[in-house]
């Protein structure tokens, strides 16, 4: 299927349908996604557990959290939130504030380049493409387990026009790429840096371009959520690290805690220790090969990181996959390589994080901030202008809202074109 | 630095051991020599051994040598001697990481060519001979920092005697050439390519519609596998396409595995089992047990090759196989093993 083909399905089958009906089909499917019998589900759990090496209560959790966010009422609210109306996009609706009347339309045919394992970015990349009434070109990576391909077999099967504008590709030499580039009114890519660079490069300069790119996570517990630290609050810190075995621009992947001596640092090594290995549950503890070949590569990685550094830590845990260390001071402050690696540093004021957030100020994503309310509102002062756009309690790092603004960016509103009527 | 007695210990071991097995206590000597002068020598894989607990005096048996990851060779220059007396410098690719190449520095290539030869005569040139030599790689001219175009070299000039073309060039692949070179050809052949190159030469000779019967007793030599450029497919199919389109049959398909890490190299007939040199043994670890597999269990692959004298004897892959009586079978590596997402790559943040 061409480009050219695409854009005569979107003409047939898409444009004749408003935004409102578009969201209504989308959240039916992911209605019928979030019935653990749904064929597809069982299908990308499997895939997800066989192709990302998820464990099995992982892979549900991740397609529940990618499910629930993509109801009906999300996109409708998100619509709201972002354009100023839902029908932003089927006609003129007027803005008192400006006193004219405005529509917006989205990209005919957007490119969307996706890389990695993680399945979240691909498939809300694909309703917004539907949700903004374009056709979709989906480039998924080598590495891709295929759960894109089991949802839009899915969509194929819950609403064929909706299905008819999607095409995924898979190796394509740079060529065919570029000219998906210039067909398209607009390119989003997900990668690392130099794929982003690479990708952008390669877009002509009048196609819009969008990268998202690779971002870091961490978790800061004020002094007073350690009096007492709670198992639940553990649990919470510890769901956080397990989900997406730590690989998501979500997971946190440092504890900096605020004025902890050894004593309380112990007790969160144990207690997170504690629930990452029931997460984990009983089959991964001690049989499942692949788990234990990604712990053997991830310690062999930390062993060769720690060569390059001088750093030594004071505590160690390690509790099946993981492997938690706790440091003397925040002065030894590196992020491991590896995933299932969890650094933990105490500090004694928030300044001395500071450096280390702007060091990094363009690939800060989010923080789980534990403390109390005040504390809590006036720390989120120096965390929003070290770069992170996303501040929440710990627990519900990997289950961002739809209205988050993912990258700092808007969702839909950064990817269409408005037309003011005066 | 390894000295001239040990460099003269490991050529003679070389060239004794050029065309048979090496005794157990032999190859257990000079393996445990080698780590006493790599550990002397070496100060990033000594750390590394102090921080596992190992030193030479702790070292009973070859097997409980330290495996360097391979890794470790993308973030360090591990030498036994100061890198800018390197003889030459051999890079990955970076197909497995992109942006990170590994690099291994050689003070003499005396060994790894000797290595080379010796093992490629042994395992490639068995019976029928002589070949006519077509390169499907980069020249070691193009590549310098290849180890694989290097090894092209090597054979070109030691084994084929100076003849045979490179037909993979900077500017592109001259598959039209070969097609022609190869039909004007009258004695059996011996193509040496990437799995790449090989299957983009099988391409072009089946969209132009054109195939090749290749004299009895032609051989194809292939490495590096697919490495996610093409799509995939099995090695069975692979040489089934050799057999249609070259006419060239799955026993005389020889398997290629080498790594820029190491100075020796394996070989495979018809994707059976992966055999390499006297001088370089192979174990598998159980990443459960950390223990060294039994024959036939599966396991994380290092391999020993006393050949890396001036850098890192052991080497710990990441890939998973087994070893069997003569060698290893490789199976690639694990499902959703070390896979990353869109957290950040952490080696920039680190370095920011």
């Amino acid at each position: 299927m061409t480009a050219q083909t695409l854009l005569k399905n979107r003409q047939k089958n898409l444009k004749g349908l408003s935004t409102k009906r578009i969201a209504k089909l989308l959240g039916a499917l992911s209605k019928r996604w979030l019935d653990k019998k749904y064929f597809y589900r069982e299908k990308a759990i499997r895939l997800l557990q066989k192709g990302s090496g998820y464990p099995k209560a992982m892979a549900e959790e991740i397609v529940t959290g990618i499910f629930s966010a993509l109801s009906c009422r999300n996109l409708e609210r998100l619509l709201e939130f972002e354009l100023g109306s839902s029908e932003a996009l089927d006609g003129w609706f007027y803005d008192a504030r400006t006193q004219c009347r405005h529509r917006a339309t989205g990209p005919r045919l957007i490119t969307h380049i996706f890389a990695g394992n993680v399945p979240q970015p691909a498939i809300h990349s694909l309703v917004f493409g539907l949700l903004l009434k374009s056709a979709n070109i989906l480039k998924v990576s080598a590495e891709d387990p295929g759960i894109l391909d089991v949802y839009l077999d899915s969509l194929k099967a819950h609403n064929r026009a909706l299905g008819s504008v999607c095409k995924i590709i898979v190796q394509k030499k740079a060529d065919e790429l570029r000219r998906f580039y210039a067909a398209s009114d607009l390119v989003v890519c997900y990668g690392s840096d130099p794929t982003i660079e690479s990708v952008r490069r390669d877009v002509p300069v009048m196609t819009r371009f969008v990268g998202y790119g690779h971002k870091v996570s961490f978790t800061v517990l004020l002094k007073e959520s350690l009096k007492p630290f709670t198992d639940v609050r553990a649990a919470a810190i510890a769901k956080d690290l397990w989900m997406m075995n730590q690989r998501g621009c979500l997971s946190p992947r440092t504890i900096f805690v605020e004025g902890a001596d050894q004593r309380s640092l112990r007790t969160i090594l144990d207690k997170v220790g504690q629930e990452l290995q029931c997460l984990d549950g009983e089959s991964l503890r001690s049989k499942d090969f692949a788990s234990a070949y990604e712990r053997f590569q991830n310690d062999l990685g930390f062993r060769l990181q720690a060569l390059t550094r001088k750093t030594s830590y004071r505590l160690e845990v390690a509790n099946g996959r993981w492997k938690l260390l706790a440091f003397d001071s925040v002065k030894d402050f590196f992020i491991p390589e590896q995933s299932q690696t969890v650094c933990i540093y105490p500090y004694k004021d928030i300044k001395e994080l500071l450096p280390i957030f702007h060091k990094r100020f363009f690939w800060m994503q989010a923080v789980a901030l534990e403390g109390s309310a005040l504390r809590r509102q006036e720390i989120a002062n120096y965390f929003a202008e070290a770069g992170f756009n996303r501040i929440t309690h710990a627990g519900r790092m990997q289950d961002p809202p739809l209205l988050w603004h993912h990258d700092g960016a808007w969702n839909l509103a950064t990817w269409l074109r408005w037309t003011d009527l005066e | 630095m390894p000295n001239k007695l040990l460099s003269s210990q490991l050529l003679s071991f070389i060239r004794r051991y050029a065309a048979k097995n090496a005794p157990d206590q032999a190859f257990d000597e000079l393996a445990r020599e080698i780590f006493a002068t790599q550990y002397a020598h070496n100060a990033i894989y000594r750390r590394y051994c102090e921080e596992r607990g190992v030193s030479p005096s702790t070292v009973t048996r070859w097997q409980d040598i330290p495996a360097m990851p391979a890794a470790a060779f993308r973030k360090f220059k591990l030498t036994c001697f100061p890198p800018n007396k390197a003889a030459a410098v051999f890079r990955t690719s970076g197909t497995t990481r992109h942006n990170e190449r590994g690099t291994h520095y050689f003070k003499d290539l005396g060994y790894y060519e000797a290595s080379l030869e010796a093992t490629f005569r042994r395992y490639c040139l068995e019976k029928e001979g002589p070949f006519a030599y077509y390169f499907l790689t980069y020249s070691p001219k193009d590549k310098p920092d290849s180890s694989l175009s290097h090894m092209m070299g090597v054979v070109r000039s030691r084994v084929a005697k100076g003849q045979g073309k490179f037909y993979v060039h900077p500017d592109g692949e001259r598959w039209e050439e070969l097609y022609r070179d190869l039909r004007r050809e009258v004695r059996p052949v011996f193509l040496l390519a990437t799995t790449i190159s090989l299957n983009s030469f099988l391409t072009y000779l089946q969209k132009s519609k054109q195939s090749l019967k290749l004299r009895l007793g032609s051989r194809i030599m292939e490495t590096g596998g697919f490495k996610g450029a093409v799509k995939e497919i099995s090695k069975k199919v692979f040489y089934a396409r050799c057999a249609t389109h070259l006419g060239i049959s799955a026993k005389h398909c020889i398997s290629e595995y080498g790594m820029t890490e190491l100075s020796s190299q394996f070989y495979a007939v018809s994707g059976g089992v992966m055999r390499g040199p006297a001088w370089c043994r192979s174990i598998a670890v159980d990443p459960r047990t950390m223990n060294e597999t039994p024959i036939g269990s599966v396991g994380v692959l290092a391999h020993y090759d006393l050949a890396n004298l001036d850098s890192v004897m052991a080497i710990q892959t990441e890939d998973l196989g087994y070893r069997t009586r003569d060698g290893f079978r490789l199976l690639g590596r694990a499902p959703g093993a070390a896979k990353r997402g869109c957290s950040l790559t952490y080696d920039r943040t680190n370095t920011a």
